[in-house]
């Protein structure tokens, strides 16, 4: 049998997609096939009065699906994707493409581009966002928005170099915290740490004209990850405005518990963590918290989101890979899927923190295969 | 676009980058009794609403009772989204609401399915003409067996019957996945790479052999390798024994290492085809741990076995095909004795070394 590879994550791409075609099939055929049971769950008849939905997931009208003008278009989109960030879901981003698809792309302007990369770009398919960002930025070569969407799409590929131009180009058209922001991205993952966290502090610090709430949060919660191995105080700190500032920010929630975690700070991170079940990162770092202080519960929540692994392998559905990867590393210990993960969510993304969990889901095989 | 829209898409194109994302994309569920020949569906509440107005009071709630209200307007939206027929005609569908149901946390509305007819075929149209996303997971079951599939958008139709796809497509995912742990299984390869050239030869041989001759030897080697690893194969898959692991992975290594110095140093002759059976036992315990990997299970169906075993040949074939006139071509060259075996198979022999230290400690 072949030895997974111990090398430098960039160092076997081929032997490792190679590995992971292989291996998937345990998932799809294996441990679905295995645990999915064969009979429908039970259906009961519920008063009345029983409440089902409510809120903003409630439609008021039904969605027309016929033709619309571009721009009407262009803004019923926005509006999907609008909603797909306040729910933190990936529902509205199907209805999203299918209104895009409506209108004929020769009448797509930079805009409609910028939405199909949006799309595409949440559901983890960079090469398409990128190619839609391209298009969109040969017809609006001036608009920051789409240097800024590139440089995100840049980053998550690896294409650092791309990403630092996209980035300059940002920092002219539009200067401010975001643009702060990604130079100091680009120069932690190039190496200089030092200067990228320096860099954001004193952006930070600056007194803002502009009232940039949202850039501000951003570079907040950018200099909270660079501070998090370095100055914990800081860092905490960071986390927590970042937090104030918009409460509903997934991504500084789940980072901010999963640095919690490592502080072993175990009830603060079931205080974040509280009713954010549904968020697969942030389940997944509750779960391992509370192994540590209730194993009942633990298993009760990683119950479920095995559950969930199984219906995205059914669906053939891998946009949470990288989660569903920790899940295994920390949470239910399965090398072999472990790695699947890590090599499905490296085949999308290629961030350091990705290359970093490959590697460990590698040592994890290894470390098995060896005993 | 005014600076208001910028800022807000910035923060709605920021989060999709980072990526945190809860809940899932729309699924609905479609269980299939092949022995019945009947159904249901269950629909997400949420997802109802693209095929009827619910919330009708709009107060931003549904309940249960919008649900029963609205019944006859969905069921008739399922009957024209959901299509079955038969080998002669299209079936006439009964669907009718059933009750409440969950999945993941989620409330779900369950359907029940009625054709009036034996339905082979099953055409779903329901919410992918308005959501790209959109996917309806199918179980189908019958007697003690369940086949799993998955329609979408870019594949609306399947055949209801129970083994559409599990002996076909099986066997064809373990040939295909026998082929490529032998191309990827730089051990494996290796080792059939030596065997090439030692079939080809190197020292003491001025002119080549016609590559008639080179492939009737090589053909000949190249069996003593097959019918080796598929004793083993079969031996392990089948669950008669497997030998430790190690001191298989190790053999393997160390194989590498002996089949190149062998065409360094032909102390094999012209029964270089012993050389590939023993150590093609030895290579089958290797493709077995794979297989069974693969299984999840120690113990391999037959046909699953069978086909990885065709595969494991297919690719060695398409190797030899491919290498052996690339490489005979080569030999007629100086550089072939001078310099491109003797470096190359002690390349492999250092290779193989290094594995057998690592996989033996």
């Amino acid at each position: 049998m072949t030895r997974y590879c111990q090398t430098d994550v960039c160092g076997n791409a081929v032997t490792r997609t190679a590995i992971s075609a292989v291996r998937v099939t345990l998932l799809l055929l294996g441990t679905c096939t295995n645990l999915l049971a064969a009979t429908p769950p039970e259906t009961f008849l519920p008063a009345p009065d029983t409440l089902l939905l409510q809120g903003d997931a409630v439609h008021l009208q039904q969605e027309a699906m016929t033709p619309i003008n571009a721009d009407l278009l262009a803004d019923k989109v926005q509006q999907q994707l609008d909603l797909s960030r306040q729910q933190g879901s990936p529902r509205p981003l199907g209805a999203a493409r299918k209104m895009l698809d409506q209108l004929d792309q020769k009448k797509w302007q930079a805009r409609h581009w910028w939405l199909s990369a949006t799309v595409r770009q949440r559901l983890h398919d960079f090469d398409g966002a990128a190619a839609d960002l391209f298009r969109a930025m040969s017809m609006a070569p001036n608009d920051p928005q789409l240097h800024f969407s590139a440089f995100s799409v840049a980053m998550a590929q690896g294409r650092h170099n791309d990403a630092a131009q996209y980035c300059k180009r940002f920092s002219q058209l539009s200067p401010g915290y975001l643009a702060d922001a990604c130079l100091a991205e680009w120069l932690a993952v190039t190496g200089k740490q030092d200067i990228a966290r320096t860099t954001l502090r004193q952006a930070i610090s600056r007194p803002d004209q502009n009232h940039d709430s949202v850039g501000l949060q951003y570079a907040v919660s950018t200099l909270a990850e660079l501070e998090s191995g370095k100055r914990p105080e800081q860092a905490d700190r960071l986390w927590q405005m970042a937090l104030a500032l918009d409460p509903e920010d997934l991504y500084s929630r789940s980072h901010y518990c999963q640095w919690l975690l490592a502080q072993q700070r175990i009830d603060d991170v079931l205080r974040y963590s509280d009713g954010y079940d549904n968020v697969d990162a942030i389940a997944i770092t509750r779960a391992q918290a509370l192994r540590l202080s209730a194993p009942d519960a633990a298993t009760a929540l990683a119950d479920r989101i095995s559950a969930r692994i199984i219906q995205a392998s059914w669906r053939n559905d891998w946009l949470h890979a990288y989660e569903y990867a920790v899940f295994f590393l920390d949470v239910r210990p399965d090398p072999v899927a472990a790695l699947d993960m890590a090599t499905r969510n490296w085949q999308q993304q290629r961030r350091p923190e990705d290359a970093a969990l490959l590697a460990r889901a590698e040592n994890a095989l290894n470390t098995v295969t060896d005993k | 676009m005014t600076g208001n829209r910028l800022r807000y898409l910035f923060l709605a194109l920021l989060l999709a980058c980072h990526g945190a994302m809860a809940h899932n994309a729309s699924t609905a569920f479609v269980y299939w009794n092949s022995d019945n020949h009947q159904g249901r569906i269950d629909i997400a509440i949420v997802d109802l609403q693209q095929l009827t107005v619910l919330d009708g009071d709009a107060d931003r709630q549904i309940l249960w009772h919008e649900i029963s209200d609205a019944a006859d307007a969905l069921e008739r939206s399922l009957q024209t989204a959901i299509q079955v027929s038969g080998s002669d005609r299209r079936c006439i569908l009964k669907v009718q609401l059933q009750g409440l149901t969950t999945h993941l946390d989620e409330h779900y509305a369950a359907f029940s399915l009625q054709p009036d007819c034996v339905p082979d075929q099953l055409h779903y149209q329901l919410l992918i003409t308005r959501d790209a996303l959109h996917k309806a997971l199918v179980s189908i079951v019958g007697g003690d067996n369940q086949r799993l599939a998955v329609l979408s958008a870019e594949q609306p139709r399947l055949d209801l019957s129970l083994d559409a796809d599990s002996t076909a497509t099986r066997t064809a995912n373990f040939l295909w996945q026998g082929m490529l742990h032998l191309w990827f299984g730089y051990d494996h390869m290796l080792f059939l790479l030596t065997l090439i050239l030692a079939a080809i030869g190197f020292r003491g041989q001025t002119d080549r052999a016609p590559l008639a001759t080179l492939m009737r030897d090589l053909a000949w080697i190249v069996t003593a390798f097959t019918i080796g690893h598929s004793l083993t194969l079969m031996v392990a898959a089948l669950g008669w024994w497997q030998p430790s692991l190690r001191l298989v992975e190790t053999l393997i290594a160390l194989s590498v290492s002996i089949a190149a110095l062998n065409v360094l140093y032909p102390f094999m002759g012209r029964h270089t085809y012993r050389l590939a059976l023993v150590f093609g036992l030895i290579h089958g315990f290797g493709f077995a741990s794979v297989l069974g990997d693969l299984l999840g299970d120690s113990r391999v169906p037959l046909p699953e076995l069978l086909s990885f075993n065709v595969g494991l040949e297919l690719a060695q074939l398409c190797v030899v095909l491919m290498l052996l006139p690339l490489l005979w071509r080569a030999a007629a060259r100086p550089a072939w004795q001078q310099w491109m075996v003797p470096l190359t198979c002690t390349g492999i022999l250092a290779t193989g070394l290094v594995w057998t230290f690592e996989r033996a400690l």
